[in-house]
């Protein structure tokens, strides 16, 4: 890379020898010195010239890249501090309020966050090549120590800014990170409880992290970065030789010098990261801000950020309290101690043995988080759909899985969650445009929100029965069979029509117990039995679907607009001009007409309307049939007078819910079945 | 000689675009609601008429919603008005009504009441009202300002700021409310302008 003239100079009484290139050096070589334009600087006063008038070294290039990015992170860190809140209930909408709202704020978050993965790498890079040019003079040590402390403290300062959002990601995965800390024999609990400030994870939380992460660790790691830096110098310098008097000054210019060396390779690390941001805020708006943290939730698929994937995968076997002190603690800490004192090998053993040692223990610690890395990642990969369902078919007939079954439907259940988490993120961010955040907080936000409440609260209290598209509302399919309906378009035309063609099928009744003494669902499958054979003899099939057509119609509107019709009687319906005529299918009030006829000649013998029946047997009662408060009714009181009323013989096949939901949550649920179907034009 | 230079000065000048890169985003991220001006209020109820005394200011304070960067806080106090009730016609719908037209015709006709910003124009205290002299005074600086809002003496640049106002219907309990749409002004320039 660098052209160099070889310049014979006495050695400087040095035990440890560099070639310009830095190359693995052994035995007493003399030092290739390079002429150069400019004085060295003191030792005293080191600055970056004086670093790069040096020997070009690739290690001093990534020290300088991990400096650069650092400062990076800095100004990028300042501009988000103007807007940023560090207060449990602001500190969500501040975050969105970047990301979403304000002028450039996506990029400069996003380089925030991008930034600080690059300044890890860097730091590894540069302690890894550290260690394969040994560049550790004058103290052999201090430099490898404190590269690694200042990877320790980017990771530090990493952590503590997944928690600042205060979404479901940092939350949780901060919960369990804490947890893991609390298992540190003696000092375990005394750390968390430092950290956590309380029981819980809360306000103080927040801002003992917020002080960690702007003041306390950013201070260390530019003292650390300095005193590197000084290090770099100093090596570089007793590397330089001066030019004895009497040689005569070598005037050749490098044409790519270390200064500009680092130039560039900061510049296209700064573009690399800005077109990956970029992306990734193109593609995926969402990525850098999950829901607001929720601790009520307890279905919140958390992972570490990739850096500490490794850890994750590597606890996963072990299991039980002293293995896994064993794995948390024991192993790690011999693993931080051999990588600690791996270059004092060189002393210890002959030096072609003690670089074999050395390049092997780190390939293979490399190696390890490597594999283990992409193991996590296979685990929670989506499985293909055909896997799935063997292993559901398998749960289902109540077999035992085996262990990679059972691995198989963990994945999918991970799968599953997380698509629910980023659903609950979408539906946070459009709240928030909507409405604002309220001062107490974005949960509230949520928590009113029966397009985010509503799945959670079926899949909790109404999937032990019923149904939502297949599944309980949350997306997983639940291994016991369905006890009830599927109410997936509740209401809705179709849903209607399907009940009227066959009543037991399984979306409908069929899946419900059939117990003695004549329950409603049975005499509802025996009418409509009944009414095709009726009208099938000597009259035309089609009318009677028609009719049925209608009423389907009309039922959804009466969910739509409730008691719309309620005023007009039968007569005031030419119900025989009507079943002449059939009207057109454009003429939709017209069709909901002749199905309100219909209803009033046919079903309202048995089906209420307002508490007035024709007939004698009892159904339910279709005043406002499927509106949010009709829905609400058959959960307060399913057995009640306007519902299944239960002839007292059998219990009634649904229990009421007054007493296990509270109002606002029937409300909720009912509020989510009726909004989330796609009604008619 | 000419490749090492070009090279460097290409890689100074990724160095300047990476700094522009930096500082650029920056910027807009700061001055983010530089200029950015807020869409008109709603009319607000503010006080009942009957409750005006006629000729008499009368200070109100106006409850309403207001969006703080990303909070949307509930209603609550966000700024007060000054209120008169012309002596002469208080009830400019009765004078309407009774020459058979409508209040927004009769262009002679003070209109029933008036209403000004507590905000004075010159740097943004609460402006009082003196009884004892019939003006209203900034305790600040001493800007006076007569009983119609205009400026006697004092630093302030501009007369006091007039809102939008208006008489409503009657409601379901047969009262007439006072309505204001309240905006806020910058304050230390001689012609009024919204702030944005």
């Amino acid at each position: 890379m660098d052209e160099r003239s070889a310049n014979q100079t006495p050695d400087r009484s040095r035990d440890r020898r560099q070639t310009a290139d830095g190359g693995f050096g052994e035995g007493s070589g003399a030092v290739k010195g390079i002429p150069s334009t400019k004085p060295v600087d003191s030792l005293t006063a080191p600055s970056l010239a004086a670093v790069s008038t040096g020997p070009g070294s690739v290690t001093r290039l990534f020290l300088s890249l991990s400096l650069f990015l650092f400062v990076v992170q800095i100004l990028t860190g300042v501009l988000l501090m103007t807007a940023y809140s560090p207060a449990v209930q602001t500190a969500w909408g501040s975050v969105w309020y970047i990301q979403t709202q304000m002028a450039s704020g996506w990029f400069v978050r996003g380089l925030h966050h991008f930034t600080s993965d690059a300044m890890i790498v860097a730091l590894v890079c540069y302690v890894v090549l550290l260690l394969l040019t040994q560049e550790y003079a004058p103290t052999p040590m201090l430099r490898w120590w404190l590269g690694w402390l200042s990877i320790g403290l980017t990771l530090g300062a990493a952590l503590s800014g997944h928690l600042l959002p205060w979404d479901q990601a940092g939350y949780w995965g901060t919960t369990v990170r804490l947890n893991i800390l609390a298992r540190f024999p003696f000092i375990g609990d005394w750390l968390k409880s430092g950290l956590v400030g309380g029981p819980h994870l809360g306000q103080l939380t927040l801002t003992r992290f917020y002080t960690l992460h702007v003041a306390l660790i950013p201070l260390f790691i530019t003292l650390t970065l300095y005193v590197l830096l000084r290090l770099a110098v100093r090596s570089n310098s007793t590397m330089e030789e001066p030019r004895a008097k009497d040689r005569p000054a070598i005037t050749k210019e490098r044409w790519f010098d270390q200064t500009h060396g680092e130039q560039l390779a900061g510049a296209m690390a700064f573009f690399a990261l800005a077109v990956v941001v970029w992306l990734v805020c193109r593609w995926r708006g969402d990525a850098l801000l999950d829901a607001p943290a929720d601790p009520g939730t307890a279905d919140f698929p958390a992972r570490p950020e990739w850096h500490t994937l490794f850890l994750f995968q590597w606890l996963k076997a072990f299991s039980g309290p002293t293995a896994e002190t064993i794995g948390t603690v024991l192993i790690p800490g011999v693993v931080v101690l051999l990588l600690l004192f791996l270059p004092l090998f060189q002393y210890v053993c002959p030096r072609t043995i003690a670089r074999r040692v050395v390049m092997g223990c780190f390939a293979g610690l490399l190696l390890g988080v490597l594999g283990l890395t992409g193991a996590a990642i296979r685990a929670d990969a989506d499985p293909p759909s055909g896997t799935i369902k063997i292993v559901r078919d398998k749960l289902v007939s109540g077999h035992s899985l085996t262990s990679q079954e059972q691995a198989v439907w963990r994945a999918y259940d991970f799968n599953r969650r997380l698509d629910n988490a980023r659903q609950r993120a979408a539906r946070a961010f459009a709240l928030a445009a909507e409405h604002g955040i309220p001062p107490e907080g974005p949960l509230t936000l949520l928590r009113n929100d029966p397009l985010s409440r509503g799945p959670q609260l079926f899949a909790a209290h109404c999937a032990a029965c019923h149904r939502y598209d297949g599944h309980n509302g949350v997306g997983t399919v639940p291994p016991e069979p369905a006890a009830s309906s599927d109410l997936f378009s509740y209401a809705t035309r179709a849903w209607i029509r399907g009940l009227l063609s066959d009543p037991m099928a399984d979306r409908y009744f069929g899946r419900m117990k059939k117990p003695d003494g004549d329950p409603a669902h049975t005499r509802m499958a025996r009418f409509v039995s009944e009414q095709t054979e009726e009208h099938f003899e000597g009259k035309p099939k089609e009318e009677l679907i028609s009719a049925f057509d209608a009423v389907a119609a009309y039922l959804e509107d009466e969910s739509i607009h409730p008691r719309r019709l309620a005023y007009l009687g039968l007569d005031a319906f030419n119900v025989e001009g009507a079943r002449q005529n059939a009207p057109s299918a454009d003429d939709r009030s017209a069709i909901i007409d002749r199905g309100r006829a219909f209803f009033l000649s046919v079903c309202n013998e048995c089906h209420a309307y307002d508490g007035e029946r024709t007939g004698t047997l009892h159904a339910p009662d279709m005043a406002g049939y499927g509106s949010v408060e009709w829905i609400e009714g058959m959960m307060h009181d399913p057995a009640g007078e306007s519902r299944y009323r239960s002839q007292g013989r059998e219990p009634a096949l649904m229990p009421s819910f007054k007493d296990r939901l509270d109002a606002k949550d029937r409300r909720l649920i009912a509020e989510w079945l009726h909004q989330t179907r796609t009604v008619s034009p | 000689m000419l490749r090492r230079s070009f090279l460097k000065a290409v890689i100074e000048g990724l160095s300047g675009l990476v700094t522009a890169t930096m500082v650029i985003p920056g910027l807009r991220f700061l001055f983010h609601t530089h200029g950015r001006s807020r869409k008109q209020g709603e009319f607000v109820r503010v006080a009942t008429l009957s409750a005006l005394p006629p000729g008499e200011p009368m200070r109100v304070v106006i409850h309403a919603s207001r969006w703080d960067a990303f909070i949307h806080q509930p209603p609550g106090p966000i700024g007060s008005v000054w209120l008169v009730r012309d002596l002469e016609n208080p009830d400019e719908s009765e004078v309407a009504a009774a020459s058979g037209r409508k209040p927004e015709e009769i262009e002679s006709a003070t209109p029933a009441v008036r209403c000004w910003q507590t905000i004075c124009p010159h740097l943004g205290c609460g402006i009082d009202f003196d009884a004892r002299r019939g003006a209203f005074t900034c305790p600040c600086h001493a800007s006076e300002f007569d009983r119609s809002g205009r400026v006697r003496y004092g630093p302030s640049p501009r007369d006091m700021d007039e809102l939008a106002c208006r008489i409503g219907e009657r409601d379901a309990n047969g009262r007439r409310w006072v309505e204001v749409r309240y905006e806020e002004f910058k304050t230390g320039v001689p012609h009024r302008t919204a702030l944005a």
